[in-house]
Parts: structure tokens; C-alpha cells; sequence
């Protein structure tokens, strides 16, 4: 009987739990300007929610695109037409983007003067 | 050389301990002999292997990698002693070390029980895949030898100072935590051991007795260090919380779970025989998920999904935690299947009014919520395998799981005690339970009056009370006649108190931001506080300059200074702020000040540079600076006697289609280190730009940045003022919390007495054994081998 209850509670309670987990591990996609009001007084030891952010590349003469071994420094432009620097480190090797290619950075803005964004992920659609 | 050297050495002793150990299984006592003199030989080289590296740490002995990388010349002793194991290389060396510890402890006791050759065995194999890593992440590594692929630096390179220390574990908490966490992380390999060793012996029941008391320990040990990491988060790095279910403190927490579940279903099984396969499969997967747990915080997966980071251990490394993983799991699983058919036959079912069956559900409960941390922690890594970006489910996600999980665990932990062993009637069942029931209903009926509002909270809070009385009037009634019996109960009423500890914070705990400004007071959550200045403080370390923030906090009739840090370090190229909270400590609550930010209010706006990133300038969009390059000419060094030091900078502006390019100085006088901006107007504007600090990366120059200010002239000039911003919380009956660990520990100890006590007519037993055996023929040896269980273990199962 016990081994019965066990498995009906399991049975039960696993898809709540995956449920919860599909709705909480999607990442947010938000603005640039969003992205830098959540990053608002957080500190080194505080945990920032990753979130995207979608946009268009930007290459031009003011906005170079720099490749750094496996890193990237470059410039984007969101829906709300808001152009801001983005550096990746990411795991995968960054590659060469081309001016207006659409894509969305995940990762998390830092304050600054100006705010920029640290890219862990860079996804092309 | 000889670090390198005695690493190899003491691999190769691992490897031949855990042969002649397999090889002693047929009562070979010169096998079992040269293989418990090669262990101890192991602890010994592993010591002495420690010995070198603190030598090497405390001499600041740079040409070895692993202290170049994680120590420097300014750190304080103790810290010096901490990063013995603050990099991959050294947490590998100390968890090697503990576990030879543990096992040269173990060994006259798996000796006096007669499972020295089993136990052992499984256990060296554990050292062999713990040295090889060693070998593999090598602490004595040549900082030449580190950067061979690379080929720029000579041998015999030594840097004049290292890297130092990451600014977060400057704090004493570094000396108690990751020792403890890894001591509990040895200790629980000595379950894994007996349970291998009771399957290899088909012995089902008697390893439960006897690594009863391990178990314990390693429980006690491991559950300590976790909350000591959460205090080390509350009181230092300015969390406002014990624990936010970071990746790494999940980790830590998942095994320790399995623990609790195990100890749990162990009673059980001394007590009925039953559960006997749930104990062979907890006692294995608790080492196993040490193993993930590892492979979690040391392979990199997790990199930029915890506050907690270590760098990528490489590939080598990475594929021997899976190989480690994947090696122990087929040995630890495949021996249970390979005995399925006699464990089969040790079936036993529970009535549902009996202490077995709330132990059982119990049990449950806690590896549920195991489950849940687990599937939420591995999150990450399944959204990648799914081609999605890398993210955490968070603390939301961990929270609504654990709320009616925790209420479960508090009624059956409660109700489970109100039964005896086998079955229970129901009128003794609600005799025992009606006074216990009724205090608990008055104390959430207070708590409710006094505020408590939410829901599953109240239903928390009865839940913790009614667990809290029941110990407590067990313990109370044991006390006076088996007080050697009250450690689980002392364990279980520090649980309830940290239940109710946790209720009491995330209740009516208040926050409130606060701008405080110098000698100005500022009212909030009934208290007055006043910013009186700043001080510097660890002048010694140059990657920041680091200030505690004095702030008195005044009541009615009570003043005391906190003194909270806030700062920014080279060390994460000033990506993001350091800081430490202030704590006004109380009995029934703490005053907690997080630091924000400091900003000097009325000051020019100003740029960060990186060099030949265009940047647009904050007073008019129009303009695009770009630092071209560092003028360092005239900096420290170039000239001793120089009475001023100048840095400067060379930008370029650009205007439409007009570029120019200007140079910025800066310059501090010697003598009294006093820095002088030198403005430079923009021909033909009226923006005035000056250099205000050049801040160094020091594992990347070329990635240095200049801090260069900006001036409108036609705007009326206000003065600079300093603005600490700080969240202030007050955190009622926080100490119920660290109270409650520290009660749950000590229940454990308790436990962990009684247990060995247990034990010890066992150990003449098996000794009474080992003297038969010795006299009787060789052949009859050969055929008790491996047969069941010894004839006093039938006694002792109980």
C-alpha cells in the first residue's frame, strides 16, 4: 500500500512541479530600457535574472563590430529604437554579424554611463 | 617538482590500495595488510602534499600557477590559508585530503565490524578517481607550464605578486564554510562504501547499523556547512536573505536531502527490516549526487546562471567528473540490479498507523523536495540541450514547490511521532495528540493575531507549531529517563523553530529604501538614520579603494553605529559593486542595511572608455568620443623624482563629418597625493571634458578603461554632494533560524552517541568472529565468504 501512495503522490505532484518550472524557466523578453531598469542597484553578489533582449544589428563607421577571439563587442538597436553596446562572452565563439541582422542577446544589462549589455547568448532568428 | 611528483606517486599508491583490497576479498590478510599500510601512506603523502602547498602559499611562491592565481602578497594569513582551496585545483586537494581523513578514521573501525576488505575497497576506488583529478587539475603546476600553449613566458618566470583573491571571499567565513561543506561531501562516500560493500556481501541488513552512525555524521557535517554558507550570505555579502536558492548552494543542499531521507528510512529498516532496497538506492545516490553536485559547480555549466563562478575547468577535467559520475553510478545501480532478486524477498509493508509508515512518508516528502531542486538546478542545462538560452527557474519556482512540501514534512514529522512502531490504536493515537494539537491551534491563533495574513503560511505556521510541541514533549519526557535517546527529537524541534524562523522573516519583515545624505537624518520603518562619513579600510589591496559607510541608527532609546561596505574592485574590471551589509544584531530582530549605491548628486556626468569604442557624449548625442590611446608617459616610474604624476589620455571627437583628436591630463602631486583635473574645452563649444581616473585591467590592458568627465559651462555650477542610497529591512526572529540549525546539528551529535553506542557490542561480536575464523581451516574460510550475514548481525539488526 505504501509503495501505491508513494507513486499516486508522485503522479500527482510531477506535473505541477514541471508546470511551475515551464512557467518560471522561460526567459523574459524585454526592451533595452527594461533590461537596464531590472539591473537597477544590483551588486556583484546579486543573483540578475537573465533575460533577451531582441534587435537589429548595427555596423556602421560610429559602430564598429569587434571580434576578440570568442568575444564580440558590438552595437544593437531595439524594437523601441534604443542603441546600445553589447559585449559577448558567451560559451559558443561569437561570429561575425552583418548591419541590421535581426537577433537577441540573452544576458543582462549593466548601469553605466552608458548602460550596456552583457550578452551570455546570442540567438539568430 | 616534487608536488607534481608526489601527486603521481600517491595516485599510483591509490590504485594498488584499491587492488589489494578487491584482492583481499577472499580473507587475504597480507593483501588487506599492504593495503591499509599504502592508505595510510596516501594520508600521509596528502599531508605533506599540504604541507608544500602552504609553503608555497605563505612564501607567495608565484611560479606555481595555482598561487599566482589565487593569492597575492597583501592578503591576511587567514585569507592566505583559504585559498588553499578558493581554486578548482586546491577545493580537489582538500576534499582528497579530507576523504583520506575520514577513510584513516574509518578503517580501525570497518576492522572491528569485519567489513575492512569491502568497505575499503569501494572506498580507495573513490580516492583513485579523486587523485586522478588531482593529476589532472594539478595543483603544483608551473605558471610556464600553465601558459606552454601560449609559449610567452620562460621557465623560471616568477610574477611579483598574484592575481589575489576574488573580493567576495575576503571574509572569515571563507576559513569555516567550503572546509565543512567538504568535509560533509568526504563523509557521505562512507554510506556509499557500506552500502557497496553490504551488496557485494549480500548482507541487507547489518550495514545499516553500522554505517548508521556515518550517515549521521556526514548529514550533521554537511546540513552545518550549508548554513553556514547561508549565514556567510546574510551576514556578508548582502543577500537580505540565508538562502536564494543559487545553483551552487542547490547543489550542496540535493545530497544533503537524500541524507536526511536516508537516516530516516535507515530507522526504519533497523526497526522492521523493510525499505531495504530504498536504503541500498539512497545511500548510493546521495555519493552520486555529491558527484553532480561537483560536476554542477566545477564543470562550468552553470557558469552565468550562479552568483557563484568558477572558471572552466577544461576539457580533460570536465569529461573525468562525467567519467566519475557515470563509473560510480553503473557500479552503485548495477549492484543493486545485480541483487534485485535477493533483496526482493526482504519485503516488508507498513500499516498506515504505524511510526514506519510517517517515517516512510516523511521520507518522501524530503526526497520531493530533493527531486524539485534537483530538476530545477538541471534546468539550465536541459533548455540548452533544447537549443533555448541558458536560465535559472528562480527563486519563485523553488518557493511555490517547497511551501506545501515543508507543510507535509511538519504534519508528518509531528504525526509520525505520536505512533508506535508497527501499529497504533486510535484512541491512544488522539489521546497523544489532543494537547500538543490545541497548543498549536493557540499559538497560530496568536501569530495570526499579530499580523500573519497569508494563507498557506497560517497553515505553515500550525503545522511548525504542532511538529515544535510534539518534540518538545517527547524530548521534555525522554530527559528524564533515556536522555541518551533525545537527539532526534532535539533535531526535529530545531527544525520547527527554522520553519518558524523562516515563516517570521518572510512575513513581517519590512523594507524600505533610504537616501541618506552626510549628517542628515532620515526617518524609516520607525527608526532614524544618520550617514556620518566614511572610512577607508584594506588600504593594502590597490585593485580597490574600499569605504565602510558609518551610519547610526537612533530609536526611541537606543543609538548604535553599523558600518556597511560598498566598493568597486579591478578584480571584475568595476562591472558591477562589492558590497557588505551593516547588521544591527537583537535577540527578536536584526536591522539589516544593504548598500546600493553612492553617487555624488550635482556631479558632471561622466563616460567609461574603453579603448576604440566609439561612445556618444552625455551632453549632446551629436558628439562621439572614441579614446584612442593611454598616455602613461609621465606616469609612476618614469621619472623617480618627478614632484607630480600625469596620466593622460588621447581621444577623438567626432562632429558630423568633422574628427579631431585632443589630449586629456590628469596629474597628482606626490607630496600630499592630492589629484588635479586639467579641463579641456571642445574648440568652438562650450563643454569642457577632463580626465578624472584611468582604471586598470590588469589580465587585459588593452581592455583598461579612462573615466573622463563632462562640463557644460552654461549651466549653473551646483555643488557635489555625497548620496548613499541603502535598503533597510528589519528582520524580526531571524535568530530563530541560525537557532534552529544549530539545535538540528546538535540533535545529530546527540543521535550520532547513541548509534555508536549501539554499535559497540558489534565490534566484540565481530571480533569474537574474526578469532573463530582464524582457527578454522582454510576451506571453511573460503565458503563463509560472501555467504550472508554474520551471525551476530541477525542480533543487531534490531
Amino acid at each position: 500500500m505504501l509503495r501505491n501512495i508513494i507513486i499516486g503522490l508522485v503522479l500527482l505532484a510531477a506535473p505541477f512541479v514541471i508546470y511551475l518550472a515551464v512557467e518560471h524557466g522561460q526567459i523574459r523578453t524585454v526592451s533595452f530600457e527594461e533590461a537596464v531598469k531590472l539591473a537597477e542597484g544590483k551588486t556583484e553578489t546579486e543573483q540578475v535574472k537573465k533575460i533577451m533582449v531582441k534587435g537589429n544589428v548595427i555596423v556602421d563607421e560610429q559602430h564598429p563590430f569587434q571580434l576578440d577571439g570568442a568575444m564580440a563587442n558590438f552595437y544593437m538597436r531595439d524594437a523601441s529604437m534604443t542603441t546600445f553596446y553589447v559585449s559577448y562572452d558567451g560559451e559558443d565563439p561569437a561570429e561575425e554579424l552583418r548591419h541590421m541582422q535581426s537577433i537577441a542577446v540573452a544576458g543582462h544589462a549593466h548601469e553605466g554611463q552608458p548602460p550596456w549589455f552583457h550578452a551570455k547568448d546570442i540567438v539568430k532568428y | 617538482m616534487f608536488g607534481q611528483i608526489l601527486i603521481n606517486f600517491l595516485f599510483a599508491c591509490a590504485v594498488v590500495t584499491t587492488g589489494a583490497y578487491f584482492l583481499s576479498y577472499r580473507d587475504n590478510e597480507v593483501l588487506r595488510n599492504v593495503a591499509r599500510t599504502l592508505f595510510i601512506v596516501i594520508f600521509g603523502g596528502l599531508l605533506l602534499a599540504s604541507v608544500l602547498q602552504f609553503i608555497n602559499i605563505f612564501g607567495h611562491d608565484f611560479r606555481y600557477f595555482y598561487v599566482y592565481n589565487y593569492s597575492n602578497t597583501e592578503l591576511s594569513k587567514p585569507l592566505l590559508m583559504a585559498t588553499f582551496y578558493a581554486g578548482q585545483e586546491g577545493s580537489f586537494m582538500l576534499w582528497t585530503i579530507l576523504v583520506s581523513l575520514i577513510g584513516v578514521l574509518l578503517l580501525p573501525y570497518v576492522r572491528r565490524v569485519g567489513y575492512e576488505s569491502e568497505v575499503m575497497s569501494f572506498y580507495s576506488l573513490i580516492l583513485v578517481f579523486l587523485m586522478l583529478m588531482m593529476v589532472a587539475k594539478n595543483p603544483f603546476a608551473y605558471i610556464w607550464e600553465h601558459f606552454a600553449a601560449e609559449a610567452t613566458m620562460t621557465t623560471g618566470f616568477t610574477p611579483a605578486n598574484g592575481r589575489g583573491l576574488n573580493p567576495l571571499l575576503h571574509n572569515l567565513w571563507i576559513t569555516i564554510h567550503p572546509p565543512m561543506l567538504f568535509t560533509g561531501f568526504a563523509a557521505l562516500s562512507v554510506p556509499f562504501a557500506f552500502a557497496m560493500a553490504g551488496l557485494v556481501r549480500r548482507d541487507f541488513h547489518r550495514w545499516v547499523s553500522i554505517s548508521l552512525p556515518w550517515t549521521l555524521l556526514g548529514t550533521a557535517i554537511l546540513g552545518f556547512g550549508i548554513m553556514l554558507g547561508g549565514f556567510w550570505a546574510y551576514e556578508t555579502l548582502g543577500w537580505g536573505g540565508f538562502w536564494g536558492w543559487d545553483p551552487v548552494e542547490n547543489s550542496s543542499l540535493i545530497p544533503w536531502l537524500v541524507c536526511v531521507a536516508l537516516v530516516h528510512t535507515m530507522l526504519t529498516q533497523k526497526k522492521t527490516r523493510g525499505l531495504v532496497k530504498t536504503n541500498f538506492f539512497l545511500a548510493i545516490t546521495a555519493f552520486i549526487l555529491v558527484l553532480y553536485s561537483t560536476f554542477l559547480t566545477r564543470s562550468g555549466v552553470l557558469g552565468d546562471t550562479s552568483v557563484h563562478s568558477f572558471v572552466d575547468p577544461g576539457m580533460f577535467a570536465f569529461v573525468l567528473l562525467i567519467v566519475f559520475m557515470t563509473i560510480f553510478g553503473l557500479l552503485g545501480y548495477g549492484a543493486i540490479v545485480w541483487r534485485w532478486k535477493d533483496i526482493s524477498g526482504e519485503r516488508a509493508d507498513f500499516r498506515m498507523s504505524s511510526r514506519e509508515f510517517g517515517l516512510a512518508m516523511g521520507a518522501t516528502a524530503i526526497l520531493f523536495s530533493a527531486s524539485t531542486v534537483l530538476f530545477g538546478t538541471s534546468w539550465p542545462i536541459m533548455a540548452e540541450v533544447i537549443g533555448q538560452p541558458k536560465i535559472d527557474p528562480g527563486i519563485a519556482f523553488y518557493n511555490k514547490v517547497h511551501l506545501p512540501l515543508v507543510i507535509i514534512i511538519g504534519l508528518v514529522n509531528a504525526l509520525s511521532l505520536l505512533v508506535n512502531w508497527r501499529s497504533t490504536g486510535r484512541g491512544l493515537f488522539l489521546r497523544r495528540l489532543m494537547v500538543p494539537l490545541g497548543i498549536a491551534a493557540v499559538a497560530t491563533l496568536i501569530v495570526t493575531f499579530f499580523g500573519l495574513r497569508d494563507v498557506s503560511f497560517i497553515v505553515l505556521a500550525f503545522a511548525s507549531f504542532l511538529s515544535l510541541f510534539v518534540n518538545l514533549e517527547l524530548a521534555v519526557r525522554l530527559l528524564r529517563r533515556k536522555p541518551k535517546m533525545i537527539g532526534a527529537y532535539v533535531s526535529h524541534f530545531g527544525i520547527s523553530l527554522l520553519f518558524l524562523g523562516i515563516i517570521a522573516t518572510a512575513s513581517f519583515s519590512v523594507m524600505e529604501h533610504v537616501r541618506l545624505e552626510r549628517d542628515m537624518p532620515v526617518s524609516a520603518l520607525g527608526l532614524q538614520f544618520t550617514y556620518l562619513g566614511k572610512e577607508q579600510v584594506d588600504k593594502e589591496f590597490k585593485d580597490r579603494e574600499k569605504y565602510q559607510y558609518h551610519i547610526e541608527i537612533a530609536s526611541d532609546n537606543h543609538k548604535s553605529i553599523v558600518k556597511p561596505v560598498l566598493y568597486w574592485s579591478d578584480y571584475n574590471r568595476r562591472q558591477s559593486a562589492f558590497l557588505e551589509p551593516g547588521i544591527q544584531w537583537s535577540l527578536n530582530e536584526d536591522v539589516y542595511i544593504a548598500p546600493k549605491v553612492v553617487e555624488v548628486e550635482g556631479e558632471s556626468p561622466t563616460l567609461s572608455m574603453q579603448k576604440l569604442t566609439p561612445q556618444p557624449m552625455p551632453l549632446d548625442s551629436s558628439y562621439t568620443i572614441t579614446l584612442q590611446r593611454f598616455d602613461m608617459s609621465q606616469a609612476m616610474g618614469a621619472d623617480p623624482n618627478a614632484s607630480e604624476l600625469r596620466l593622460g589620455v588621447e581621444i577623438e571627437i567626432a562632429h558630423g563629418a568633422d574628427t579631431s583628436r585632443h589630449s586629456l591630463y590628469s596629474s597628482m602631486a606626490t607630496a600630499n597625493q592630492s589629484w588635479r583635473y586639467e579641463p579641456y574645452n571642445i574648440p568652438g563649444t562650450d563643454y569642457h571634458l577632463s580626465l578624472r581616473q584611468i582604471v586598470p585591467n590588469r589580465s587585459d590592458l588593452s581592455r583598461s578603461e579612462a573615466l573622463i568627465a563632462f562640463v557644460d559651462s552654461t549651466r549653473p555650477e551646483t555643488q557635489e554632494r555625497e548620496v548613499f542610497t541603502v535598503e533597510v529591512s528589519i528582520k524580526p526572529f531571524i535568530n530563530l533560524v541560525w537557532l534552529g540549525v544549530i539545535l538540528m546539528v546538535c540533535g545529530f551529535a546527540f543521535s550520532i552517541v547513541r548509534r555508536i553506542g549501539e554499535i559497540r557490542p558489534d565490534w566484540e561480536a565481530a571480533k569474537a568472529d574474526r578469532t573463530k575464523a582464524s582457527t578454522v581451516p582454510e576451506s571453511a574460510k573460503e565458503h563463509s565468504n560472501g555467504v550472508t550475514e554474520p551471525s551476530s548481525a541477525k542480533d543487531l539488526a534490531e
